[in-house]
This record gives structure tokens, C-alpha cells and sequence, in this order.
């Protein structure tokens, strides 16, 4: 009995012990799931299920069968590979992930420095606004956004037109297209010449950079004005309009349209420009807003996390509000604003998944669309995982480079 | 000096308003500049903007659907003669409240009173004083119960420690409780579950079961020398935390059940039990990360002191580690919890009918159609009022604790 307790309470052997057992525990768990796996005959439902062998891609290179619409740059039809379908809606929930955090952040920020205004009424309005929606359910939200927008907007048959007109002379008509299937806008349409000029607009611009680096340096040994940022704008915009008008335009604008098509065009559909589906707004709208009141939060916490002497200190130099909220307060924020904002970031973007209940093709719904078509869940959702901890992954890490500078600079 | 500090009943409720303007920086704030006074008027016009249009909407909406699904909001299609099984936990929940207000909360008279009104208001109108009327009467009245006996048994009686011990016993119980009298007889299946009751169950089930698994993941994530513990915990917590709760419900209706063992008839689980595994290891990896970071915060002296006077894992753990760190996240811990309550209106995906879906359901059906707004405010004031009094309860506590005070 001595023997065994010397042998336990030497931490060695217990470390060994202890791990040996937890390792063991979960490898037991594993093979029982594996195992479980392939005893298919306890299946209920075979449509949804995987067979073996488990964790093969290759049913992805198969036609998908289905078509997404919301895509900015591609839509992909019922022809395309399953692979395409997922890597569409990965695009989707990107190009949503990205234009909700730029809305959200700028918000927040409004709303976090309202909350310490000085001024009641802007304090007290910023307070019900975080109050009211940081409480309700982000989904219940963007069914009220859905039924507000859907019931204000009119019907694509009797789209709002707007035009643009210039003391009676009708510059663009039908500039943009206002319905419940959501904003026509104009958009460039690429020509051939594009990838040249986008070589030759880049060339310029990495020249641009490197002027305004030279006569920076310049500045700096120099003194006075040497004009950092005038000269190597208008020689970026000089060469570029030069290319464009060289290249024979290569790329030109289009105006929205309206096309009907089915019996007696009874379906219409927006044609040309670029089309922000309603679904689209109505999500950023409702996820931004909802996010917003949880960045507010981040941004009055780390406000008020700053000592009390430095917004004095700017007073008593005789700057304004505004120089005090720019040049002190919110540089110095933002060092412990950029760790939990990071966070937020990427819960906002595994929270865009929502957006399947209002039927935005997004990465979730062409999962489980082909799930559902075509069974094989466990890979389908492994895919699934994989390309939001590529999401996540991907956001940390600029967050943490963001942080890394501001942390060395800072700013 | 502000009019709260120097009640005087002498002056009218006008002249006291007067004060009040007069005393507040409202006088000096509201038309300091002119950015101010623009500020001010705009405010003024959206105010009466707004109150003009949410009052023809609570006056003009068609509200007839509240009060005809106000059992279904509640508790979706579970059967009538089965209700009685749910009324107790009530009950229980309602004395426990009132008893723990009183021991460590301290609401105000006006608190109490507001809470009075509020319950009557809501079984007027929606109970109609009908048997359900009463018996949330019977549960009003015993939290207030609660509280007189717990209040007095203090100032008068010095009975505090036995009541603090019954009222952690119940709050303790109250789970079981409701779990046992849910499935006690020939009980309806999980299939008849629905409405607010199963949004609440599947959060308190949640919190109950993940916490002490979060925990447990914390532990391991934060211990020191066992690097094959620590290399398991994070991963499960970093792997259940990328991916959204939506592909995880997903998972868990079409992926768990043919992984889980057929121990128990465990991969023939109804949806709801299969929700509750999916909520429960949702929640603990988001606990997880919350319970480190208090564990993080722990000095190392403290583990340092804990050593040298002999202590063993577990009572260090006990009596050092858990009650600073979890004192120190509270906040974020109750945070967590709001979110998880509000993250439980997704599980309409695997088809489980919740509050939400019984509004959805509701304004889809022909007799009500054009009701979605009404429906989805009143959902939304539903989990606002829970959400709001939770966050403010742990506002609460958090003053009762001295938490940031010290």
C-alpha cells in the first residue's frame, strides 16, 4: 500500500497516469463513434446519412442541382459542381461578413462614444439603443427588418425609379431601382483591355506609394511642404485615365433594368448593374445594428478603461472635443479595443449563418441543400466546419497583426 | 441637489417637475449652443414621431392573435390535462425567487409593487381569469410570500441562515423537480413541447449540465504539466466554437443520430433531448473560455499559498480557485447565459417549436395573416423582459458582491 501511494504522489508517474487515462478515455470514445459508424444498421434515416468510406470528397466533383442567386461576381446554375455550390456560398457569407463589419464597427464606435457624451439627450438615446437591441434575439430581429422592409418596399412591378436630373436636363435615367426584390445600382461591366489596365492602374499605384514615401523622407529632412500627398494622387489618376482612355475603355458602366419574362411578363427580374437583394440588406441591417450595440459596449469599455488624467490633460491644451476624441482618447482605446473586438468580429461572422431563415444562399443553405439532395452529412458538415475555422482564422490573425501594430506604433 | 435627495411633499408634481428641470444640467445642456438646440428640436420631432407611430400601431394592430395563441406562445401544443405537470416548477421557481430577492437582492417597495402590477396586467389579459388565472395568482402570491416570510424572519427573527439554506435547497431542486414531474406517468412525449416553456428549458438545461463541464474544460485548458489534457480540452473547445450553433444543430439532427451508441435507445432521442446535447456542449465551450479567463485572472501567490499550507487539488480548487474565479467572471458568465437564452430561437431549424416558430406558425395561418409585426413585437418584448431583468439582476449581484469595488 506504501509502495502505490509513493508511486501516486510522485508527479511524474501521476502526469503519466492522468494523461495515459484521459488520452485512452477519448480514443475509446472515438473508435466507439467510429465503430458506430460503420454498424449502418442502426441508420434512421438513410437520405441524410454518410456510408463508407467516411470522410471521401469525391461526391463534391458531382452536378449540385441547384442554383444560388445573391452572388456579386458569380452565380453559379443547376450545371455547376456541388464543389462550386459550396464554395459560392463561402463567397456569399465573405462578401456579407466583410460589408457587416465595416457597418457594424462605425456604429458601434458612434454609438460607444454617444454613450459618453456629455449631452443628455445623445447619452440617454445611445443608452436605449444598446438596451433595447443588444436584448432582443438576433433572428426575431432580422424577421422584423424582413417584414418592415418587405412591407414598405413596393413590388418589382411598380419599382421605384430614381433619376438623376440636372436643372431639367435628364442626365441617367432609371439610375437606381428601389423594390421588394431589393436595390438596382449602376456597376462596371469589365471589357478585354481590363487585366491590362488593372496591371497598369497597380503599377502606378505601387509608384504612388513609393513617391509618397520618397517625398515624406523629403519632408522630413527638409522641412516645409513638399506636397506628401497631392502629387502622387494626380500622377496615380493621370496614368489611369490616360490607360483608360488608350485601352479603348475597358471597362464601362452599366444601368440597372427591369426584364420580364414568363406568360405575359408576369415574372419580372432586375437586369444589369449590381442587384443588393433584399435579403442581403435585410440582414446587414439587422445583424449590423444588432452587433453594433455589442460593439458599443467594447468602445465605452475601453473608453472608460482609460485613465481620466488624459482627456484633462487634452482639455487643459485648449483642444476641442473632437481633437481630444481623435488625437488622445480613441488612439489610446484602441489598444484594448482590438482583442475583444476581433472576438466580436468573428462571432458576428459565424452569426451570419442566421441568414438561412430568410433564405440567403449563404454557406450554411448550400450545405444543406446538398445534404439533404445527396446525403454524406458528416463530410458536408466537416466541410462546413473547416471553412468557418478558416473564417475565423483568417480574421484573428489580421486582428492580431492590427493589434501587433498598434500595440508597437501606437498609431 | 437633485429632488430625490430632499423629497418634499409640499409642492405640487408641476412645481417639482420645474425643480427638477431647474436643478438637472438639462437647463444648461439642452440649449447650450446651437448645435444643441438642433440636437434638442430634432430629438423633440423623432420623440413625437415615434410615440405617434408606436401608439396607432399598439392602437390600430390587429393584437386579436396574442390573446387567442396566448396558451401556444406559452406552451406550444402540450395537452391540457398535462399542464398541471409544469404549474409546480412555477411555483417553486416563484417562491425560490421571492425568498432569494429578499435574502440577498433587497428590491425596493417600488420594485415589488411594479412586479405586483405587471403580473396582474399580464393575467388579465391573457388568462381572462380563468383557472389559469388563478393559478398564477396562487404563484404570485407565494413569491411575495417568500418574500414577507424571508424579510421578516430576518428583522424580526434572525432566521436568515435557515432560510438562505432552504432557498439554495430549492434552487438547487428546481431542475429535478421540473425533469421529474415533465416525464413522471404517462407523460406526453418531448414532441409536445413548445412555446416560451421549451425556450426555457432547454437554457436552464443548458446552463445546469455546461457549466460544470465548462469548468471541467477550463481546468484542463489552464493546467499546468499535463500537456495531453490540455492539447484535448482546448481542441474541443476551439472545434465546438468554430463552427455557428446552426451548423451544430444541424449536425445534431442529421449527423449525431447515427454516431451516438445505442446505449439507452440514445440514437432514437427525440429532437429535443438531441437539442439539449447540441445547447449543452455549445454552452460549455462558450463557458469555458469565460471561466478561464477568471481562472487567469487568479494570482499565482494564490496557488502559491494554497501549496504551502498543504492543500490538496480539490481543495484548492474548492475553497481558493472557483470562488475567486468565478466571482470575478460573473458578468461575463451571466452574459453568456443571456446569449445562450437568446440563441435558443434557432432551433426552429431542427424543426423544435419554439416561442418564435409558434409566432411564425401563428401569422402564416389565413385567419391572422398580415399580423407578422404584432407577433414578432410580442415575442421580442417576451425575451426582452427576460434578457433585461437578467442583465439587471446581474448588475445586482454584481453590487452586492463589491465586484470592481475592490
Amino acid at each position: 500500500m506504501n509502495t502505490l501511494t509513493n508511486f501516486w504522489y510522485r508527479s511524474a508517474y501521476r502526469r503519466a497516469i492522468v494523461q495515459g487515462t484521459a488520452v485512452l478515455i477519448v480514443v475509446f470514445i472515438g473508435l466507439g463513434l467510429v465503430g458506430q459508424l460503420s454498424n449502418l444498421e442502426n441508420v434512421q434515416a438513410p437520405k441524410f446519412t454518410s456510408s463508407p468510406p467516411f470522410l471521401t470528397f469525391e461526391f463534391l466533383n458531382a452536378r449540385a442541382g441547384i442554383a444560388l442567386s445573391h452572388g456579386l461576381i458569380f452565380d453559379i446554375d443547376s450545371n455547376d459542381s456541388r464543389m462550386d455550390a459550396i464554395l459560392n456560398g463561402a463567397w456569399n457569407t465573405i462578401r456579407l461578413a466583410s460589408v457587416l463589419i465595416g457597418f457594424a464597427s462605425i456604429m458601434g464606435l458612434l454609438v460607444g462614444i454617444g454613450r459618453l457624451s456629455d449631452f443628455y439627450l445623445i447619452r440617454k438615446a445611445c443608452t436605449l439603443y444598446v438596451e433595447i437591441l443588444r436584448n432582443i434575439p438576433a433572428l426575431l430581429q432580422i424577421y422584423i427588418w424582413y417584414v418592415v422592409i418587405w412591407l414598405t418596399a413596393p413590388a418589382i412591378s411598380n419599382a421605384i425609379a430614381i433619376d438623376i436630373n440636372f436643372f431639367g436636363l435628364e442626365i441617367l435615367q432609371n439610375f437606381i431601382f428601389i423594390s421588394n426584390k431589393g436595390f438596382a445600382i449602376p456597376w462596371l461591366i469589365g471589357q478585354e483591355n481590363l487585366g491590362t489596365w488593372l496591371f497598369v492602374a497597380g503599377l502606378a499605384g505601387i509608384g504612388a506609394v513609393l513617391l509618397r514615401r520618397y517625398l515624406q523622407k523629403r519632408q522630413d529632412a527638409l522641412g516645409g511642404n513638399q506636397r506628401t500627398n497631392r502629387y502622387p494622387i494626380f500622377i496615380f489618376l493621370a496614368i489611369s485615365v490616360i490607360a483608360y482612355i488608350l485601352l479603348d475603355s475597358p471597362f464601362t458602366g452599366q444601368t440597372p433594368g427591369i426584364i420580364e419574362s414568363g406568360a405575359g411578363g408576369a415574372i419580372q427580374n432586375y437586369k444589369g448593374g449590381m442587384v443588393i437583394t433584399g435579403e442581403f440588406l435585410t440582414i446587414v441591417v439587422a445583424l449590423g445594428f444588432y452587433t453594433a450595440s455589442f460593439i458599443s459596449e467594447i468602445v465605452r469599455g475601453s473608453i472608460l478603461s482609460l485613465p481620466a488624467g488624459q482627456a484633462e490633460a487634452g482639455k487643459a491644451l485648449g483642444l476641442s472635443a473632437y481633437q481630444r476624441l481623435t488625437l488622445i482618447i480613441l488612439p489610446q482605446a484602441l489598444r484594448t479595443m482590438i482583442p475583444p473586438l476581433g472576438n466580436q468580429y468573428i462571432n458576428m461572422t459565424k452569426n451570419t449563418s442566421i441568414a438561412v431563415a430568410i433564405g440567403f444562399s449563404d454557406v450554411v443553405f448550400a450545405t444543406r441543400t446538398i445534404s439533404n439532395n445527396a446525403g454524406h452529412s458528416l463530410e458536408i458538415f466537416t466541410a462546413l466546419l473547416v471553412i468557418y475555422l478558416a473564417m475565423a482564422l483568417f480574421i484573428s490573425s489580421v486582428m492580431n497583426g492590427l493589434n501587433w501594430y498598434v500595440q508597437r506604433s501606437g498609431i | 441637489m437633485s429632488i430625490d435627495s430632499q423629497p418634499n411633499s409640499n409642492f405640487s408634481i408641476l412645481q417639482r417637475l420645474v425643480m427638477a428641470y431647474e436643478d438637472s444640467d438639462a437647463k444648461s445642456q439642452l440649449f447650450k449652443t446651437k448645435l444643441h438646440t438642433a440636437i434638442t428640436l430634432v430629438t423633440l420631432v423623432i420623440v413625437v414621431w415615434a410615440l405617434f407611430t408606436i401608439g396607432q400601431f399598439m392602437l390600430n394592430g390587429e393584437w386579436q392573435v396574442i390573446i387567442d395563441k396566448r396558451r401556444a406562445f406559452m406552451i406550444g401544443r402540450y395537452p391540457e390535462e398535462h399542464v398541471w405537470r409544469i404549474w409546480p416548477t412555477v411555483w417553486m421557481f416563484a417562491a425560490v425567487t421571492g425568498l432569494s430577492s429578499a435574502l440577498w437582492l433587497r428590491p425596493g417597495k417600488r420594485v415589488l409593487i411594479s412586479l405586483l402590477l405587471a403580473g396582474s396586467i399580464i393575467s388579465y389579459l391573457f388568462l381572462e381569469f380563468d383557472s389559469n388565472a388563478l393559478k398564477f395568482g396562487f404563484g404570485l402570491s407565494i413569491g411575495l410570500f417568500g418574500y414577507a416570510l424571508a424579510y421578516f424572519g430576518d428583522t424580526k427573527f434572525k432566521l436568515t441562515p435557515v432560510f438562505a439554506k432552504i432557498a439554495i435547497a430549492g434552487w438547487i431542486l428546481l431542475i429535478p423537480t421540473m425533469l421529474v414531474l415533465l416525464f413522471i406517468g404517462d407523460a406526453p412525449t418531448t414532441n409536445y413541447w413548445g412555446g416560451l416553456f421549451v425556450n426555457v428549458i432547454l437554457a436552464a438545461i443548458a446552463i445546469v449540465v455546461g457549466t460544470p463541464l465548462a469548468v471541467v474544460l477550463a481546468l484542463g485548458r489552464t493546467t499546468q504539466g499535463y500537456p495531453a489534457i490540455q492539447i484535448l480540452t482546448t481542441s474541443f473547445i476551439e472545434i465546438v466554437r468554430g463552427a455557428p450553433l446552426i451548423a451544430w444543430l444541424f449536425m445534431g439532427r442529421f449527423v449525431l443520430p447515427f454516431i451516438l451508441p445505442s446505449w439507452f435507445g440514445l440514437n432514437e432521442a427525440d429532437v429535443i433531448i438531441r437539442t439539449m446535447i447540441i445547447l449543452i456542449i455549445f454552452n460549455a465551450a462558450y463557458t469555458a473560455e469565460v471561466v478561464r479567463g477568471g481562472l487567469q485572472a487568479i494570482p499565482k501567490g494564490q496557488y502559491e499559498a494554497a501549496d504551502s499550507i498543504g492543500f490538496t487539488y480539490f481543495q484548492t480548487l474548492r475553497l481558493i480557485l472557483l470562488p475567486q474565479a468565478l466571482r470575478a467572471v460573473l458578468p461575463s458568465l451571466i452574459n453568456q447565459y443571456i446569449g445562450l437564452f437568446k440563441d435558443t430561437t434557432l432551433v426552429y431549424l431542427i424543426s423544435v417549436v419554439d416561442v418564435l416558430e409558434v409566432g411564425r406558425k401563428a401569422f402564416n395561418e389565413l385567419n391572422y395573416s398580415g399580423t407578422a409585426l404584432e407577433v414578432l413585437v410580442f415575442v421580442g418584448f417576451l425575451f426582452w423582459v427576460v434578457t433585461w431583468s437578467m442583465s439587471n439582476l446581474s448588475k445586482k449581484v454584481e453590487e452586492n458582491l463589491g465586484l470592481g469595488t475592490r
